[in-house]
Order: C-alpha cells, then sequence, then structure tokens
C-alpha cells in the first residue's frame, strides 16, 4: 500500500517555493531519513507528506491513515501538566480512557519521565518536553510516524531509548523522519531522501549486507527515476544517472530503464 | 471533539487571557443596569451591541492561543485540519453561554425593567444575543483564523469593521451610495432597528425578512471561513 505518492509537486509559503517539483512515492512500512542542509527544506516535506502543509502545485495522493507527529521544538507555552497534556491528546483520537492513561504509563517509564508527570510542561527540560512530545506522538497508534530532529535535546540513554522504541514498532508503521544525525540513519532507516534547495537530489535505499549492481544510465529525463522503486540513485550530472539496485531486482529495473527509454552506460557488481 | 474543546478551555482560562475581556462585559452590564426602571428591548439591544464587541475579542483570543507546532500536532491529532476550526467554535460558543445568559437574565433578576418580559420579548432577546455574538465571532474568526491575522494590524482591521458596521446607518444616511459597499458588514441594524421601541415588538413581515438576510448572512460567513482557514494553514 502506498501511503504518500506526489508528482511534480511545489510548495509556496508565504510567496517563497519552499518545495520544488517533487516526484516521490512512499510505501508502507518504509523507514525514511530526510536529510540536508539547515533551510533546504527537510521539515517542510515531512509536514508535506503528513498533510501538516498542503501542496500548492502538484498531485498528491494521500490514503487517510494515524499520523504520528514529533516537530522539531516542543510548543514552550503548553499550559497542563505532563499527565494532563497527553492525556487530553490522547483522548482526541482514542474514546478509551483507561487504555490511554495505561500506555502514558507504560511511555513515560521507558522514556524515564514518570517523575515529571505531575510537573507543568513550562517548567520541564527541554529533553523532557522532547519526550513528551514523542510520547504525544505514540499515543496515536500512527500508521505513519513523522518526526522533525526527533533527538534535540534528548540524553544519550533517552536516544538509545527513543532507536529501540522506533525499531519495535510494527514493520508495517512508516517512519519518516528529518536528521543530521548519522546514528538515526545507520540505525532506523533503510531509504534516505537528500534535499537541496527544497528539490530532492538523492533518493536511495539502504540494502543492508546484500550484493548490490550500480547501472549508470543515460535518461531522457530525471523525473523517470522517481517513479522507480527500490533504487537509490544520484544524478552524475548532464542526463546521467548512477543507480544502486539490489542483485535480485537489477534485471527488472534494468528491463524498466530500457522500456523507458534510457541508455545503459555501465554495469557493475559490488557487495555493500 | 469534546477532549479538544477542554484543551481549549482550560489553555484559555490558564493563560488569563480571558480577564480582560469578561471583566469589561460585566462591568458593562453592571453599568447598564445601575439605574432602575430602563426599557427592556434598547437595553438588550446595547447589551447585544456589548457582546458583539467582547465575542470578537475572545474569539481573536483563542485562535491566537496555540503556537504553530502545538496546532500542527492537534491537527495530527484531530485527522482534518477542519475540526480544528469548528472545535475552536465550539469553544467559542461554551463561553459564550454563559456571558450571554448573564446578559439576558441579571436585569430580569434585579428587576431593572420598567415593564413585564413576555415570550416574544424572549425569543427576540436570545435572537439579538446569539446574532450579535455570531457577528463577533465571525470579525473575530477573519481576523485571526485567516490569512488576514497575519497582517499587521489584524486587531486594529477588526475594530474597524466593528466600528463601521455600528455606524453604518449614519455613514448610509450621509453617503447614499455607501450602502453598495457596506452591505457586506455585518447588517447590525437589521437587529437592533427593531430594538429601538421601548418594550414593543412587532411581529410583521420586514422583521422576518430581516432575520432571514441575518441569518443567511451568517451561514454565508460560516461557509467562506472554511476555505479561508484551510487556505491559511495550507
Amino acid at each position: 500500500m502506498k501511503i504518500f505518492e506526489a508528482n511534480k509537486v511545489c510548495k509556496k509559503i508565504d510567496g517563497r517555493m519552499i518545495i520544488h517539483e517533487v516526484t516521490i512515492s512512499i510505501s508502507q512500512g518504509e523507514k525514511i531519513a530526510i536529510t540536508g542542509k539547515n533551510g533546504s527544506g527537510k521539515s517542510s516535506l515531512l509536514k508535506l507528506i503528513g498533510g501538516i502543509f498542503t501542496e500548492t502545485e502538484g498531485q498528491v495522493k494521500r490514503p487517510k491513515v494515524n499520523i504520528g507527529y514529533v516537530p522539531e521544538h516542543f510548543p514552550e507555552n503548553i499550559r497542563f501538566k505532563t499527565l494532563d497534556y497527553l492525556m487530553l491528546v490522547g483522548r482526541m483520537s482514542s474514546n478509551l480512557d483507561e487504555g490511554i492513561l495505561k500506555r502514558i504509563e507504560k511511555y513515560a517509564e521507558l522514556f524515564a519521565i514518570t517523575e515529571f508527570l505531575t510537573t507543568p510542561l513550562k517548567n520541564c527540560s527541554k529533553g523532557t518536553k522532547q519526550k513528551a512530545g514523542i510520547i504525544q506522538a505514540l499515543l496515536n497508534n500512527p500508521d505513519l510516524l513523522l518526526l522533525d530532529e526527533p533527538l534535540t535535546g534528548l540524553d544519550d540513554t533517552a536516544k538509545i531509548e527513543l532507536l529501540s522504541q522506533l525499531n519495535s514498532l510494527q514493520k508495517d508503521k512508516t517512519i519518516i523522519f528529518t536528521t543530521h544525525e548519522p546514528l538515526l540513519i545507520e540505525r532506523l532507516a533503510d531509504r534516505v531522501l537528500t534535499i537541496e534547495s527544497g528539490r530532492i537530489v538523492s533518493d536511495s535505499t539502504i540494502v543492508k549486507k546484500e550484493k548490490v549492481r550500480i547501472i549508470k544510465a543515460k535518461i531522457p529525463n530525471r523525473g523517470i527515476v522517481a517513479e522507480i522503486p527500490f533504487i537509490r540513485y544520484k544524478f552524475l550530472g548532464g542526463d546521467s544517472v548512477e543507480i544502486i539496485v539490489s542483485v535480485k531486482e537489477s534485471d527488472e529495473i534494468l528491463s524498466m530503464l530500457l522500456k523507458r527509454g534510457c541508455s545503459i552506460l555501465e554495469l557493475a557488481e559490488k557487495g555493500e | 471533539m469534546s477532549a479538544f474543546i477542554r484543551y481549549q478551555l482550560i489553555s484559555f482560562v490558564q493563560s488569563l487571557k480571558f480577564i480582560p475581556p469578561v471583566v469589561i462585559f460585566c462591568a458593562w452590564v453592571f453599568i447598564l443596569y445601575a439605574y432602575k426602571n430602563v426599557p427592556i428591548l434598547s437595553s438588550y439591544a446595547v447589551s447585544s451591541l456589548v457582546m458583539y464587541l467582547i465575542m470578537t475579542w475572545i474569539t481573536m483570543s483563542i485562535f491566537t492561543l496555540d503556537e504553530e507546532s502545538e496546532k500542527h500536532i492537534l491537527f495530527t491529532h484531530l485527522s482534518r485540519k477542519v475540526s480544528y476550526l469548528f472545535g475552536k467554535w465550539l469553544t467559542i460558543l461554551v463561553i459564550m453561554i454563559p456571558l450571554l445568559l448573564f446578559a439576558v437574565f441579571f436585569p430580569i433578576l434585579i428587576e431593572s425593567f420598567q415593564g413585564n418580559m413576555s415570550v416574544k420579548l424572549y425569543i427576540y432577546t436570545f435572537y439579538s444575543h446569539l446574532v450579535f455574538s455570531a457577528f463577533g465571532i465571525l470579525v473575530g474568526t477573519l481576523f485571526s483564523a485567516t490569512k488576514l491575522a497575519t497582517k499587521k494590524y489584524a486587531w486594529l482591521s477588526a475594530v474597524f469593521i466593528i466600528v463601521v458596521s455600528l455606524s453604518s446607518k449614519a455613514i448610509i444616511e450621509m453617503m447614499a451610495f455607501s450602502k453598495w459597499i457596506l452591505w457586506i458588514f455585518p447588517p447590525v441594524f437589521k437587529v437592533t432597528e427593531y430594538m429601538e421601541d421601548k418594550s414593543q415588538l412587532l411581529l410583521n413581515k420586514p422583521i422576518i425578512f430581516d432575520s432571514v438576510f441575518v441569518v443567511v448572512y451568517l451561514l454565508i460567513g460560516v461557509v467562506m471561513l472554511v476555505p479561508l482557514f484551510l487556505n491559511k494553514e495550507g
């Protein structure tokens, strides 16, 4: 099942183009890291995927799924105690009161914030607020979890706990996160999107411990590559692209490229 | 939705932003009924106008309560952005109810009126207070939940709309052509002109036509605000 599909999507905010002609397809269960420099449009792309932002141009397909969203900076002026806040947001998306309290207590214990449940959020440290932000997203039972720089403000123990929590989520949960941290990409991501000035400049799938084939091809237009699943690619300049694909899928990808009018320049095999 | 409304109410109360409008409203009503034997309809017309002002203020405070990232979190929990708008409106209605009841029943309880209330007067009194509150909610929403909210003079513009709508009758008398522009402003005089008579209310065709006009105006206002809100939050 596709969780998000975008075709030549642009997003303009206050007259400034933040996202340029993004064509992307995200399947259920993918763990995607969005990387790029500050101000490159990572957070905007994340919000666009989750429907928090709507596209200015282009077509988007976004099936109705539960979304959990963790902002980069948890709101500073929330006027509730941690438990009251989590209970209220939990109830917005679920009607089962008892279940919510138990889940809050479980997550609070996992993230070591039980002692802060009765503390006003305003008085909590940045790290505790960030943990509360992650818990509120998990309370929504998300099919799609969006995390904007989730490790910001977390101590090492909390970082590891968050990673193990995210890894323990069911395989069919889709997780998309923006990050600068190699740790998160290494431990969690199976696909990495690199964004520069609002454009996706690289879309690579991490094929772990598997032999891969590197295909260098000449392409009639860049959009073609975005339509091909299970690959990571890098534009080499002009009309050339380097595609990395697992050995299993390479024949099918080669045939897809040829059918779309691409010329194969080079083919090599390499261990990951 | 009830959890969202509770969230908003607690947040509003704890922000203390309710104090200035509520205190001013109560003070205004106390002063209005400081004298005994006041006429029923014109007194209620004044308290309705005060509701207009105060509800604009409260609406703008409610819509500016959440930080940007807090709002984005709430969107995901509510599933639809439009539920956020409806939830805010329901919260404002919950805040409006005690103010409206206070404005209507306070003078009756302290026996300020000359004459007695009738069913017809009760109906029109509730209608006028509700309509003026709705005008306030529309104006407040327009300048705090649409792209106009990002403009520097949002609060000033809201006050301008209120002042122009309240003085529209005088403006039209001075400049007849202005009626072609002023119809877009909340039609306050289509409600208050029937409250000028001290304690008599005649149910006739004009009052019914004007009431239908006012209700249609409010419905169109609500329908137009939804895409304007979604456009801002896009």
